[in-house]
């Protein structure tokens, strides 16, 4: 499920390690109501890649899947959204943006197509050691100057929006506040501009960029643009990767999950489907208790896993259980 | 074995896999089918012969065409004053399909991409500015509405501004992405006349 919802495979294996030793494809099959209709959703991982149909024909492409398709899991490596590197909390903006904003995969992509044309242009005349042609380099400044400007504006717009419904979340499900919790947008462009709204950031971003053009030539790439943004989660005023217990950070992740869920019903009306891979154990009953409250209130469809069925604190008659043992589910 | 000639069949399952979007699967059941059909090997094999033999490349707008000039060039009912530049001739197609059109085209034999090696001289660019020093009122960029496409279009725009010639890009209405190829008439006739000077 997490692979339909997400289109990555659990834990972040490897796609080819999916496959069982011996088999040529490995398929995942699903069916769900959306509109009233059912629909049949499929994926199949070849060594080819991902294949994915919708009702048996091939969507045009993947903003039509997660149109249909809305899925939030809280995975383990969730954690290093808010300590690890700055790849994996772009991800999680980006893929929440779109939740808030479908046009935003286009945009993404746009800026995505122009900085690997604009980097292999720098790295071809860095390798052949002549110089680049200004009008070529001056194009494709333009096309990531325009795509990047968005990026970061919906990617702002995205955090305003969200960081209320992630306060109202995260204080009831962290044991001690510590006060005002806060995202900061950090990157290619000030604090000013990102406020000033989209011309203000194209102008910052072509200025970044202009001035970056030495070092560029120089180092055969790209080093000015919202590919290399980041952002971070600051409670009280100071930043939570620095100074957060691992229950913090723990919490927070989950608070940024949960949130993501809020909002896109608040938009959308839908609840996505939420996936939750063991987190109980490590919530106290207390918070524990205020998170399934959460997720009742939200009438959001939940499939958790865990090794301990106490941890749930739920009534009986709130869930369906299944056991899995050894790769194979029974009803309880 | 080795230096043997290849089995026929598996040849030609082979050099139709080389076609787009044709994978070996689909690539097979084709030439099983090519087999199998009564005259279709003999008939494809002809077409493809005089293909061979007699299509070209327009020399003025490199239009793909069996003759040179190519028709659209040769039509002395069209005007001779505004070039519509395309990527494609599937792109010249489509508009000229749609009928809104009627001046001449120059086909660019594809787009700007750095990623595939691709600059300004690997397109029929320098011809295009031959042809603009040559007198036009007005060049008409209708490059596919790609990011690709656009930054082409910028870059022509970049180089034929300075010669003192109408520089237009065909609308948005064609939605990002979408390329001309695949759109409908209307879509391209109304792209066509929205357009702006750029
Ligand atoms: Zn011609």
């Amino acid at each position: 499920m997490y692979l339909l919802g997400t289109l990555k495979s659990f834990r972040r294996a490897r796609g080819p390690d999916m496959i069982l030793k011996g088999a040529e494809v490995a398929s995942v099959k699903g069916r769900l109501v959306a509109g009233g209709l059912p629909r049949d959703c499929a994926v199949s991982l070849t060594k080819k890649g991902l294949q994915f149909k919708i009702d048996g024909k091939s969507p045009r492409g993947l903003p039509d899947w997660f149109a249909l398709i809305k899925a939030v899991a809280f995975v383990p490596s969730d954690l290093r959204m808010v300590d690890g590197p700055p790849d994996l909390r772009r991800e999680f903006l980006d893929r929440a943006a779109f939740t808030l904003d479908p046009t935003f995969l286009g945009i993404a992509r746009e800026y995505r197509v122009a900085l690997k044309q604009k980097n292999a242009l720098l790295r071809d005349s860095k390798r052949m050691g002549r110089p680049i042609d200004p009008t070529m380099l001056e194009i494709w400044n333009d096309k990531l100057v325009r795509a990047g400007a968005q990026v970061v504006h919906r990617r702002t717009e995205f955090l305003r929006q969200f960081a209320p419904v992630f306060r109202e979340v995260h204080k009831g499900i962290t044991a001690a506040a510590k006060g005002r919790a806060e995202f900061r947008y950090r990157g290619c462009v000030g604090t000013e501009a990102l406020a000033d709204g989209i011309s203000s950031i194209e102008a910052a971003l072509g200025t970044k960029v202009a001035a970056a053009a030495a070092q560029e030539a120089r180092r055969g790439f790209c080093v000015a643009g919202p590919h290399r943004d980041d952002w971070e989660l600051r409670v009280g005023g100071e930043p939570l990767r620095s100074f957060g217990s691992q229950g913090q950070v723990r919490s927070a992740a989950l608070s940024m999950r949960i949130g993501q869920m809020v909002l896109a019903k608040r938009v959308s009306g839908v609840c996505p489907l939420f996936l939750l891979d063991d987190v109980s154990s490590e919530l106290d009953p207390h918070r524990n208790a205020h998170l399934m409250s959460l997720l009742l209130d939200l009438e959001a469809q939940v499939l958790i896993t865990t090794t301990h069925r106490d941890n749930l604190r739920l009534d009986a008659g709130a869930y369906k259980s299944w056991n899995v043992r050894t790769g194979t589910l029974s009803p309880d | 074995m080795s230096d043997s000639a290849p089995d026929p069949l598996e040849a030609l399952v082979h050099h139709l896999s080389r076609l787009p979007g044709i994978g070996s699967k689909t690539a097979t059941r084709l030439a099983y089918h090519i087999v199998r059909t009564d005259g279709l090997a003999g008939d494809l094999s002809d077409s493809l012969a005089a293909v061979r033999e007699g299509v070209g490349r327009c020399s003025i707008c490199f239009n793909v065409a069996s003759s040179d000039p190519c028709p659209i060039c040769a039509d002395p009912k069209r005007g001779d004053d505004i070039v519509c530049v395309v990527e494609r001739t599937p792109d010249l197609q489509a508009i000229d399909r749609a009928g809104a059109f009627r001046g001449r085209f120059h086909v660019l034999e594809g787009t700007l991409s750095p990623l595939d090696g691709i600059g300004p001289d690997d397109l029929r660019i320098k011809e295009l500015i031959a042809r603009v020093a040559g007198g036009l009122d007005e060049v008409i960029l209708a490059t596919n509405p790609t990011v690709e496409g656009d930054a082409t279009s910028l870059y022509l725009a970049r180089l034929l501004k300075p010669l003192g010639v109408k520089v237009t890009r065909i609308a948005r209405g064609v939605s990002v992405g979408a390329e001309l190829e695949y759109t409908d008439a209307s879509t391209i006739s109304r792209a066509l006349q929205e357009r702006r000077e750029i």
